[in-house]
């Protein structure tokens, strides 16, 4: 039985091709395959071709886009790259200048209040603004 | 006034003189790509007569449709006048506009979803084959006729190898520079094309299995 690596050299020897080998017995079934699809191939109508009558038209279109000027799309990444570049450049200088948005004060608490049944809540604000929240737990709770 | 020869490296880096008169019937195809790259239209139009049918063999055996045939094989020229810049020279002209053709094909079957019949849905389709004439001559057509059906259902490199040797006559040499692959690439593709095709054949009742 023929092996791939045999195929293949039939193959090569019926393609023409160098250090292809000839069929062998076992190869014979092959080679007649081979042999049987070029003939069937040839039997095809040719290929219909570009004939002169037609080239006119073939090489107009050709032409008309050749010659349409095309739209440079990496002229156009380049400059929307260049355009978000001196956005950020731009917003950095404001940053700069004014100093950036004030820091996020969260010193104020707005409620305070527990989950815990019979348990107190207050907050303390020392003299810079630090709050500080308590959570009283009823004397009669257990860890 | 000289004029660098077509042997030399410099052929294509100095421009060639405005008063160089060239003649198309004469002209290698190396000549003409140097006088395209300066501008000259009717050096590139004169490329397109000489392999306009090569490249539209090549696109229609593998699309099998003429109007997708014509389309592509202008498509290829169009790619092929940005290009020229790029053609090295290290292949003949022919098989760079044959790779640039095959790439195309695929670019335009993938566009369009050309349907496609898979091998296994071949294989069903026995009863149009089942009554043969036994003359060798129309089972050759109908053999060929088979085949024709059959390369649809190929994967893209299958086919692109089979139309390239079967059909365009390429060596393995020239298949390996227009698929853009080695020579051990090419025998394998081709191999694996050669049986796939058997496969299907045999399910459609064509050939025996031996």
């Amino acid at each position: 039985m023929s092996t791939r690596r045999d195929e293949q050299r039939v193959e090569r020897w019926f393609d023409g091709e160098q250090d292809g080998v000839g069929p062998g017995p076992e190869d014979r079934a092959y080679a007649d395959f081979l042999q049987r699809t070029r003939g069937a191939v040839a039997s095809l109508p040719a290929s219909p071709g570009i004939d002169d009558a037609r080239m006119g038209d073939f090489l107009h279109s050709i032409r008309n886009e050749i010659e349409t000027p095309k739209r440079s799309w990496s002229g156009m990444w380049a400059l929307a790259s260049a355009a978000a570049a001196a956005v950020v450049v731009a917003i950095s200088i404001v940053f700069i200048i004014t100093g950036g948005p004030s820091p996020a004060e969260a010193n104020t608490v707005d409620a305070v209040g527990s989950e815990i049944s019979g348990a107190t809540t207050r907050v303390d604000y020392d003299s810079d603004g630090t709050a500080t929240v308590w959570v009283t737990l009823p004397e009669s709770d257990l860890w | 006034m000289s004029v660098p020869f077509e042997g030399s490296l410099l052929y294509d880096v100095l421009p060639v003189a405005d008063d160089y008169h060239w003649d198309a019937r004469i002209e290698s195809d190396a000549g003409l790509v140097a006088l395209a790259r300066t501008g000259q239209y009717s050096a590139f139009e004169e490329l397109v007569r000489r392999y306009r049918n090569d490249v539209y063999a090549l696109a229609f055996h593998y699309l099998r449709q003429r109007e997708d045939a014509w389309d592509a094989s202008q498509e290829v020229f169009i790619r092929a006048h940005r290009a020229l810049g790029r053609f090295r020279g290290d292949a003949s002209f022919k098989t760079w506009i044959l790779r640039i053709t095959a790439n195309c094909c695929k670019d335009l079957f993938k566009k369009r979803r050309i349907s496609t019949v898979s091998l296994e849905e071949l294989g069903g389709d026995v009863g149009a084959y089942t009554e043969r004439d036994p003359s060798s001559e129309l089972e050759s057509r109908e053999l060929g006729s088979a085949i024709d059906t059959a390369l649809a259902g190929l994967p893209h490199k299958h086919r692109t190898a089979f139309v390239l040797r079967e059909f365009e006559g390429l060596s393995y040499q020239q298949m390996a520079e227009v698929m853009g692959c080695t020579m051990g690439t090419v025998m394998s593709r081709l191999h694996h094309a050669r049986k796939k095709l058997q496969r299907a054949l045999i399910g459609m009742g064509v050939i025996e299995d031996n």
